[in-house]
């Protein structure tokens, strides 16, 4: 594991690659801070400017806006009660009553302590863990990449919450737009209807910024208030923080703990790790009725377990080709569009890539500490650039970034119809990740069905008589029951799994 | 039926599910006349290109039919205590206002998209930007005119010079 990191030293220790890394941890907290971006919009915006770097530069800056964008929405969460993301909406519970007491120093101090090193913390398990993942993957034949990409696309089905069905409807969308073009084993061209333009596919960048950075601006132009300017206090952060933390180790080093395993988990997230390792934390502390008031730990334990998240997320989607969260089918997209295919291969053939991104991950959470810290003035000002003002940066840089790519008007128009299908998704409450996911996964899952197949002469017994791939297989129809499982059991479920953390 | 049955949203829900089940239709009409007539739409895996599309059709319109029939099944409830009403969430449907900003967004981001390559990217991304930026509130014109000018001087700078992409000129060749 230690070769694989100083193999990739003498890629990543360069002044241009470092450099964008600390410029993609600022602009990812630049755009966690702003409602309705998040660090997914930021890989997906800055994906086509990779495309032209080379594989370590361009992954290292996408991996910092992930990591940047993972914190950023604390800022707003605590000062404005809008959380910038999802992922900060638990850390609202905490932050604002702080801030309201009169502690924002302390609070966006902390929260920004407390991701750097749950990330840290997340990274260490990546570094550790994906070369074993990876090492095991290598007796990973077709028949198990077809169940384990079967279990990555049924983690659609946790990823849609409620809405079961409409994930999985707009999963399969994914899929089949992914089908688009020229079939790899017979040549034959499907659904191209005779334009040429879509005989070697549908671009994923074209789709991702349709589907949400395109919609996501139509949504915010329909929503009204794009002159609105919120009031902010001035606010400086504190190097103190990080002794405030180091006095809770247990709640960080518990709260990094969860979040790295959810993010291991296909499908579960930063949200899901950040409300978890919240009611984890309250249940374990001695003054529990104190959490919602503003205590420093309901921070550490949201936002350490969020960013740890980012680091257990990455593990799976290096060492198994399996995306943990539509953030990481984005990243993997962008590592296969820059000519590197993730798995075990990655790791075999191509340490020094793999060690170089790991080091990315990790110097990411060292910038996000410094720049964080030292730039709070300047991040908390940017909650006061009107939506007026930015709106027409984000499409600005969304046909841009597109057109980059090929220098192709046709993807403009497959982003333009793609904005238009996930604005009326949305509207009508469609979860738009497992397009994503489906999109990035489906290739591998038909590939490996097909390989499967042509190995057996066509037989599906293939896949029982292999012990891994059967094993893998009924992880996935446990998957399936979990999702048929009414409501109510599974609450009664959840709340026997959570006693088992209590110490 | 019930009024409730019968709401925008609910015949909403049903089209956009319809749209996914005519989806499906598609894969398959593809399937029996586009690849059957490249002989990909039969045989062992190797040939058929049409065995996993039809396999992800066949689920999507089962799905798809079960989401309609759920838009038809769903009972009115009361609302959850803080959670809001039908008529509440009518209320927060965007304005009229709130739809032409948009119309004329969107017709500004297709007549940029359109004039892009023709009229190149120097002069066609000012002009859409100040649309835009007038569109959406802001009022200062001199403040508007130089964001507009200073953005996409910035974004150039950034693609052309730092990433090596060359950008439309147009038919008056202008670029930087």
């Amino acid at each position: 594991m230690f070769h694989t990191l100083t193999s990739g030293a003498a890629l990543f220790f360069s002044p241009g690659v470092i450099s964008l890394t600390a410029l993609g941890c600022f602009l990812g907290i630049v755009i966690g801070v702003l409602p309705g971006l998040g660090p997914l919009m930021g890989i997906i915006l800055m994906t086509p400017l990779a495309f032209h770097l080379p594989p370590v530069a361009g992954m290292a800056l996408l991996i910092a806006i992930y990591v940047g964008g993972s914190c950023g929405g604390a800022i707003s969460a605590i000062l404005v009660r809008i959380p910038g993301t999802p992922l900060a909406a638990a850390t609202l519970l905490d932050g604002h009553p702080m801030h309201l007491r009169g502690k924002s120093r302390e609070a966006v101090s902390i929260a920004i302590a407390a991701s750097s090193m749950g990330g840290l913390i997340g990274g260490l398990f990546l570094v550790l863990l994906a070369p074993v993942l990876a090492n095991v993957a290598l007796h990973f034949g077709p028949p198990e990449y077809f169940a384990l990409t079967l279990l990555g696309l049924l983690s659609i089905a946790v990823v849609s919450g409620e809405e079961t069905i409409k994930g999985l409807m707009t999963g399969i969308l994914g899929m089949l737009a992914a089908t688009v073009g020229m079939d790899p084993f017979s040549s034959a061209y499907r659904f191209t209807f005779g334009i040429s333009g879509l005989d070697g596919g549908l671009n994923i960048v074209s789709i991702v910024v349709g589907l949400f950075a395109l919609s996501e601006m139509f949504l915010q132009i329909c929503a009204g208030g794009l002159t609105d300017k919120p009031t902010v206090p001035w606010v400086r952060a504190s190097l103190g923080s990080l002794g405030a933390i180091l006095v809770r180790w247990t709640n960080l080093l518990r709260s990094s703990l969860i979040g790295t395993f959810f993010g291991i988990l296909p499908g579960a997230g930063g949200v899901i790790s950040a409300f978890t390792s919240y009611a984890v934390a309250k249940s374990n502390s001695s003054h529990p009725e104190l959490f919602g008031t503003g205590i420093e730990d309901g921070v550490i334990a949201t936002e350490s377990a969020n960013n740890a998240c980012c680091g257990g997320a990455m593990i799976p989607t290096f060492a198994l080709a399996l995306p943990g969260d539509a953030s990481t089918a984005v990243l993997m997209g962008a590592l296969i569009l820059l000519g590197f295919f993730p798995g075990p291969n990655l790791f075999e053939k191509h340490s020094q890539i793999v060690g170089g991104i790991f080091l990315a991950y990790i110097a990411a959470n060292v910038f996000l500490f410094v720049l964080g810290l030292l730039l709070t003035p300047l991040f908390v000002s940017i909650l006061k650039v009107r939506k007026s003002v930015l709106v027409p940066i984000v499409l600005l840089l969304s046909v841009v970034g597109t057109y980059a790519l090929q220098s192709s008007i046709f993807y403009l128009w497959v982003m333009l119809v793609f904005g238009v299908v996930g604005y009326f998704l949305r509207v009508y409450e469609y979860p738009l990740a497992p397009i994503v996911i489906g999109a990035v996964l489906g290739p591998i899952c038909e590939k490996a069905l097909r390989r499967s197949l042509i190995m057996s002469g066509n037989n599906f017994h293939i896949f029982l008589q292999r012990p891994l791939s059967a094993t893998i297989l009924a992880i996935d129809l446990g998957v399936i029951a979990w999702v048929a499982i009414p409501r109510s059991m599974k609450s009664r479920l959840r709340g026997k799994i959570f006693s088992v953390f209590r110490v | 039926m019930t009024a409730s049955a019968d709401s925008p949203r609910r015949t909403g829900e049903r089209v956009v599910a319809g749209a996914f089940l005519g989806l499906s239709g598609l894969v398959f009409e593809q399937a029996f006349t586009s690849l059957a007539a490249q002989g990909a739409a039969s045989g062992g895996a190797m040939q058929n290109a049409s065995f996993y599309p039809e396999i992800l059709a066949a689920v999507l319109a089962i799905l798809a039919l079960a989401q309609i029939f759920k838009t038809f099944l769903r009972p009115k409830r009361a609302a959850l205590p803080g959670e809001p009403a039908d008529k509440d969430r009518e209320q927060n449907t965007p304005s009229k206002q709130s739809y032409v900003r948009g119309l004329i967004c969107t017709a500004a981001l297709l007549g940029y998209i359109f004039a892009l390559v023709p009229i190149g990217y120097q002069i066609s991304t000012p002009l859409f930007l100040f649309v835009m930026y007038r569109t959406l509130g802001e009022r200062n014109l001199i403040k508007v005119a130089a964001l507009s000018i200073a953005t996409s001087l910035l974004v150039s700078f950034v693609f052309q010079n730092l990433l090596d992409v060359i950008f439309p000129v147009g038919r008056l060749a202008i670029g930087f």
